[in-house]
C-alpha cells in the first residue's frame, strides 16, 4: 500500500489502484494496460522478490471471494479479450506484523528500493525483463 | 472399520476450511463436519487499543466487507459517546451499507454461484467457475461485474477512497455528500437494476431443473434471526431483533440489539475454529438459527421497494406464506432479492434531499462504558461490543460475526448432502460438487469469523464406529 501511495503520488501517470484484495471488477482497468505490475507485502520472502504474471489457465486464483494475481489477468483476457503484454509481481518483505503506526525499517527501505526500480520501469530507463534478473534487494538489517 | 473423508479445501469460498465425513461399519455416513482451520485473534489484539480506532482496525478484518465492520464500529462508538447521530449521517452510512450488500451479492451470486447452476453440478469441475461461464455467457459475466462495481463505486465515492476509508466515525461521519456525487451514482442506477433483475430471472428459471437436487441442499426446521424495522420491513442498518420459528411463528421479537446477549450464545467445538452461537432459550444445538439473507427475506413482514417486494411474495409462496423458507438453497434466491431491494432503495435515498445535508457530525465525549453496535452484513447480522476505560481505551471485545451465527446450519448441511449422495465408501466429482455448492449457499466468509482468541493446532483423527481413534496427525 505504502508504495503503491508513493507512486501514485510521484508518478501521476501510471494508473495506480491499491486495494485490500484482488476483486474481478478490477480486470476491465487491468486489461487496458500494456504492463501490470501487481505489488504485495510478503511474509515468505525477505528480500523483494519479482516474478512474472501469467494468466491463470482455469480455476486457479478464482475460487473465492478474491482473486490472485493470474486471475486477474485470465479475467482480462476471458471477459475483455485483452491482457497486459508483460504482468509482475513485486513481493515486498514483511519484517515486522505486530501492532504500530510505521513499517520496520528494514521493509521502508525495501519500499523504496520498489518505488525507485518500478519508476524506472515506467519512465522506460529499465525492461521487465532486467528487473526479473535483478540481484535480490539489500536485505534488513 | 469405519472411514474418515476428508475434503480439502472447500473452494469458491472465502478463507480456509476442510470438510470431513465420518462413515460407520456399515458404510452409511454418521457424521460429517465442516472444520474450519483459520486462526486471527482480533477480539483478543483489539483489547488496549482506543475505540476510535476500530473502526480503522475492524475493516481490516475482510476484504469482502470492510464497510459491514466499519459501520458497526461507528454504531457501536456511537453507543458509547450516547448520540443521537444526525439524520443526514445515518442515511448516508444506509447508503453505504446498502453498497456493501449489493457488491457483495453480486459476487456471491455471478462469480461464485451462478457456475453451479449455469454450468450445472455434474460438469467438469475444471471449467465449472467464473472462466466456464464467461465461455458460455460473457456478457452476463461482464454485468455481474458491473454491479458489483457499482456496489463499490458507492463505497468509493461515499468514502473517497476505495479500502479502509475512515469515513463513518462515533457520532457520524466524516464527509458530506454532494450533488454531483449523487447525479454520478444515479446515472448507474437504471443498469444496476437491470442486471439484478437479470439475475433474479437467471435463477428461478433454473430452479426447475434442479428440483431434484434443491429438497437436499439443507433443507430442515431452524429458527431464523435478524433484524427489522421498527414496521416490520426489511433492516439492513438498523432495527431490533426477531426470532422466528421453523413454523412461521414470530418467537421473539423487538429485541433491543443491547441484550442480544440473553438470546446468543457462542459454543466452541474442539475441531473447528469457527464459534458456534446458538438461541441461548432453547440451549446448543436445539437452538441453532440461520441469518442472511434467507433469514432476513423470511422474518421480514415485508420488503418497501416495490419489485423486491413483489418478488417477496413470490418466495414465501414457496413454502405456503405461512411457513417459513427452510431450504437453505433459497438462500440464492432471498440474497438475490436483497440484491433487488438494495439498488431500489439506493436509489430512493439518492432522491432524498436529507442525504446532500452538511450536519453530518455529533460529537460528545465518552459518556459510556459500553457500547453495542449491530447492522445487518451480507451474511447476517453483525454486533460489535466494546467495554472501554473511561479514556475510550478498549478493556474487552466481543465481535459476533454472521457467517458464525450460520456454523450450526452449515454443519447441519453438510451433514444432510452427505447423507444424500454418499453411496458407500465411494466419493464422485457429482458428490463434492454439492458438498460444497450446500456450503456456499451461506457464503460464508471465514476470514470474517474466525477472529476468536486461543489455540487449536492442526489434528486430524480417524474415528472407528465407537469413537476410538485408529489413526492420528498432529502438525
Amino acid at each position: 500500500m505504502a508504495a503503491a501511495e508513493r507512486l501514485a503520488r510521484d508518478r501521476p501517470g501510471a494508473n495506480v489502484l491499491a486495494v485490500q484484495e484482488l476483486h474481478p471488477e478490477l480486470a476491465e482497468q487491468v486489461a487496458a494496460c500494456d504492463i501490470a505490475v501487481f505489488l504485495d507485502a510478503s511474509l515468505r520472502t525477505s528480500t523483494v522478490c519479482i516474478t512474472r504474471v501469467s494468466p491463470g489457465s482455469s480455476v486457479h486464483g478464482a475460487e473465492g471471494h478474491a482473486l490472485s494475481p493470474a486471475g486477474v489477468l485470465a479475467l482480462c483476457s476471458g471477459l475483455y479479450g485483452h491482457a497486459p503484454e508483460e504482468a509482475l509481481l513485486v513481493e515486498i518483505p514483511a519484517f515486522e506484523c505486530g501492532f504500530g503506526e510505521t513499517m520496520s525499517a528494514g521493509t521502508l527501505r525495501m519500499v523504496d528500493y520498489c518505488v525507485q526500480i518500478i519508476s524506472e520501469l515506467l519512465l522506460g530507463e529499465t525492461t521487465p525483463e532486467i528487473l526479473l534478473h535483478l540481484t535480490p534487494s539489500p536485505a534488513a538489517d | 472399520m469405519s472411514k474418515t473423508i476428508t475434503i480439502s479445501p472447500v473452494s469458491r469460498i472465502e478463507g480456509h476450511a476442510k470438510i470431513t465425513i465420518h462413515m460407520d461399519e456399515q458404510g452409511n455416513v454418521a457424521d460429517a463436519r465442516f472444520h474450519v482451520n483459520e486462526f486471527r485473534g482480533f477480539e483478543k489484539f483489539c483489547e488496549g487499543r482506543l475505540m476510535w480506532e476500530m473502526g480503522g482496525i475492524t475493516s481490516r478484518i475482510c476484504g469482502i466487507c470492510p464497510t459491514s465492520h466499519l459501520i458497526t464500529s461507528a454504531k457501536a462508538g456511537d453507543d458509547i459517546l450516547a448520540v443521537t447521530i444526525p439524520e443526514t449521517a445515518e442515511k448516508l452510512r444506509r447508503l453505504i451499507t446498502l453498497a456493501q450488500w449489493i457488491q457483495s451479492h453480486a459476487l456471491s451470486f455471478f462469480h461464485l454461484s451462478s457456475p453451479d447452476f449455469l454450468l450445472g453440478f455434474d460438469s467438469d469441475p475444471a471449467t465449472r467457475n467464473i472462466f466456464g461461464l464467461i465461455t458460455k455467457d460473457k456478457e452476463f459475466a461482464r454485468r455481474g461485474i458491473r454491479l458489483r462495481k457499482f456496489g463499490q463505486e458507492i463505497i468509493e465515492v461515499l468514502g473517497s477512497r476505495r479500502i479502509h476509508t475512515p469515513w463513518a466515525v462515533a457520532g457520524g461521519v466524516r464527509e458530506p455528500f454532494d450533488a454531483a456525487k449523487r447525479d454520478h451514482l444515479l446515472a448507474l442506477i437504471p443498469e444496476a437494476k437491470e442486471t439484478a433483475l437479470l439475475a433474479l430471472k437467471t435463477l428461478t428459471s433454473i430452479h426447475q431443473e434442479f428440483a431434484a437436487d434443491i429438497p437436499n441442499f439443507g433443507s430442515f426446521r431452524s429458527m431464523f434471526v435478524g433484524l427489522v424495522a421498527p414496521d416490520g420491513a426489511l433492516e439492513y442498518y438498523d432495527g431490533t431483533i426477531r426470532v422466528m420459528d421453523a413454523s412461521g411463528n414470530v418467537i421473539a421479537d423487538k429485541i433491543d440489539i443491547h441484550t442480544y446477549d440473553d438470546y446468543i450464545g457462542e459454543a466452541s467445538e474442539n475441531w473447528s475454529y469457527l464459534k458456534f452461537p446458538y438461541y441461548k432459550p432453547l440451549g446448543y444445538q436445539k437452538g441453532m438459527f440461520r441469518v442472511g439473507p434467507l433469514a432476513r427475506v423470511n422474518i421480514c413482514d415485508y420488503i418497501d421497494t416495490p419489485l423486491a417486494e413483489a418478488e417477496r411474495k413470490v418466495f414465501k409462496a414457496i413454502a405456503g406464506n405461512a411457513e417459513a423458507v427452510n431450504n437453505s438453497f433459497y438462500y440464492h434466491y432471498a440474497r438475490l432479492i436483497e440484491l433487488l431491494f438494495a439498488v431500489e432503495k439506493a436509489e430512493m435515498l439518492l432522491h432524498d434531499p436529507v442525504m446532500l445535508g452538511t450536519n453530518i457530525r455529533a460529537r460528545a465525549m465518552i459518556n459510556r462504558r459500553l457500547g453495542i453496535g449491530a447492522s445487518e452484513a451480507p451474511r447476517g447480522t453483525l454486533f460489535h461490543r466494546y467495554e472501554v476505560d473511561e479514556n475510550g481505551v478498549l478493556e474487552k471485545v466481543n465481535l459476533i460475526i454472521a457467517t458464525a451465527q450460520n456454523n450450526l446450519a452449515m454443519n447441519r448441511t453438510v451433514r444432510q448432502l452427505a447423507i444424500q449422495y454418499m453411496d458407500g465408501n465411494k466419493i464422485t466429482e457429482g458428490i463434492l460438487n454439492r458438498i460444497e455448492a450446500g456450503i456456499r449457499c451461506f457464503d460464508p466468509c471465514l476470514s470474517c469469523s474466525t477472529h476468536a482468541s486461543g489455540q487449536m493446532p492442526l489434528h486430524v483423527q480417524l474415528l472407528d464406529c465407537e469413537g476410538t481413534v485408529v489413526s492420528e496427525l498432529r502438525r
